[in-house]
């Protein structure tokens, strides 16, 4: 048991209230500061000493990063909207109904409240539950740093094991789903030993287009704990795109995600386990996100 | 390196001066005498330090007490402040409590979910309590007891 105390690490906490004036506060504080968002990953290991910053600069005040609507085509989330808050919103049912199953999947109701997509998705573990969900979708992220902005696709953020895409003082802003006139389908599973506060041993996300001759227009396949990044799976995805719905597409697709994962032995499942259950995964989110395309037409 | 920090506390105002990587959950023991509020895992898994921020639960073992300026804290003692809470009083008559160290992170958790649904399923009781761990009760009456406190509320929760 960690007894109690302060993060004596910390000398100053600024709580800026725009993009521009965190990114000042980053630039005059130095590599010692670091931003904080709802801080349910940076609590924890700030708890354990493991990260020892001197100066947290919390970006949850700031409006801008609130944010939470749609744009035309695309929903726009603010880096420091919760889990909560996405769980909750009517934003999501029939267009990104996965990302709302993987925000209602983390932790608990309190990790959830404090907790913030922005932050999953830079904490950059290969579990979070978000990740895979956003490059199934085709999420592109904006990040702001001190030359300005500029848009990536989710698939270029995650660069390593717990490593982004984001250069020292830079900030992700804002996370933005694609939503096609076309009927689309969504479903995110997530294998773990109990139904709480559970780190994946697997995740799987699965998103179908469906095209009017009733085909497959367009997939994404997002993996989570199968390889030291979140990783899409390339393979399902062509497998899926062109093809007629149907358990024969869903087993051929989940065959074919096994080649895109890369998993490790760790202390919730070997690398046999999460191997197999992949397929498993995937056949099934195929199924679910079919049905839910199918009732979005 | 000590900072004054301004919280809301049960509806008190109060001054703090505490380090600036200070968790709510220390300043509320040891700063505030707010014992209630209990330390168990320290890393955001068992809810024994459940508290409200603007209503909503919240672990205050990993929220640092400089996120909760400007927003409205309350503790276990918060809720019983006009006698005891409705769910404090099925959690005694139903048993719902054997050693009691978990008991006030259960409350509060449970207050909030009945604040914004007063009528929840079992499962919706589950999943609203599933951020707490209990060692000794085995949760079937602490899902009895809230199930209780639904049926037993007169809006003031």
């Amino acid at each position: 048991m960690v007894s109690a105390q302060a993060a004596t690490s910390v000398r100053s906490f600024v709580a800026p209230d725009t993009v521009v004036g965190a990114i000042e506060q980053r630039h005059r504080l130095g590599d010692t500061a670091i931003y904080l968002s709802g801080g349910t990953d940076l609590g924890v290991v700030m708890r354990r000493h493991l990260v020892t910053p001197e100066h947290l600069i919390d970006l949850s005040r700031i409006d801008e990063l609130r944010t939470l609507e749609r744009v035309d085509g695309t929903i726009v989330i603010g880096s420091a909207v919760t889990h909560r808050t996405i769980e909750l919103s009517g934003l999501f049912v029939g267009h990104a109904e996965a990302l709302r199953e993987a925000c209602a999947t983390v932790g608990s109701v309190q990790t959830r409240n404090v907790g913030t997509l922005g932050g999953n998705l830079c904490n950059a573990s290969p579990a979070a539950d978000t990740a895979p969900v956003l490059l199934a979708l085709g999420a592109v992220v904006e990040i702001a740093g001190p030359d300005g902005r500029r848009l990536l696709p989710i698939d270029d953020f995650f660069v390593g094991y717990r490593r982004t895409a984001l250069a020292p003082g830079e900030i992700l802003t804002s996370i933005r789903i694609p939503v096609p006139d076309a009927p689309r389908g969504s479903a995110f599973l997530k294998l773990g030993r109990r139904k709480a506060m559970e780190i994946s041993i697997a995740s799987v996300t699965v998103r179908l287009d469906l095209a009017s001759d009733g085909t497959i227009a367009a997939a994404g396949v997002g993996l989570g704990s199968v390889a030291a990044t979140p990783v899409r799976s390339a393979s399902a995805e062509r497998v899926l795109t062109g093809s007629p719905p149907g358990p024969a597409t869903w087993d051929a697709a989940a065959h074919a995600a096994v080649g895109d994962c890369s998993p490790i032995d760790d202390v919730r499942a070997t690398q046999e386990y999460r191997a197999a259950m992949v397929p498993v995964l995937v056949a099934r989110a195929a199924g679910i996100a079919f049905g839910r395309a199918r009732s979005n037409a | 390196m000590s900072h004054p920090l301004r919280l809301t506390v049960n509806d008190g105002e109060y001054l703090v001066i505490a380090a600036a990587g200070a968790y709510l959950l220390d300043v509320l023991r040891d700063d505030l005498g707010l014992q209630g509020t209990k330390e168990a895992c320290a890393e955001g898994e068992c809810g024994s330090c459940t508290v409200l921020i603007d209503g909503e639960p919240v672990d205050s073992c990993i929220y640092f007490a400089a996120q909760a300026t400007g927003k409205r804290i309350t503790t276990v003692e918060g809720l019983g402040r006009n006698g005891a809470h409705p769910v404090q009083r099925a959690f005694a008559a139903l048993g719902a409590v054997q050693c009691g160290f978990c008991t006030p992170g259960f409350v509060v958790a449970a207050a909030a979910l009945l604040q914004r649904s007063p009528n929840p399923g079992v499962d919706e009781i589950r999943e609203a309590l599933a951020g707490n761990l209990c060692r000794c009760t085995g949760y079937n009456n602490i899902v009895a007891a809230v199930l209780a406190a639904a049926g037993s509320q007169d809006g003031d929760a």
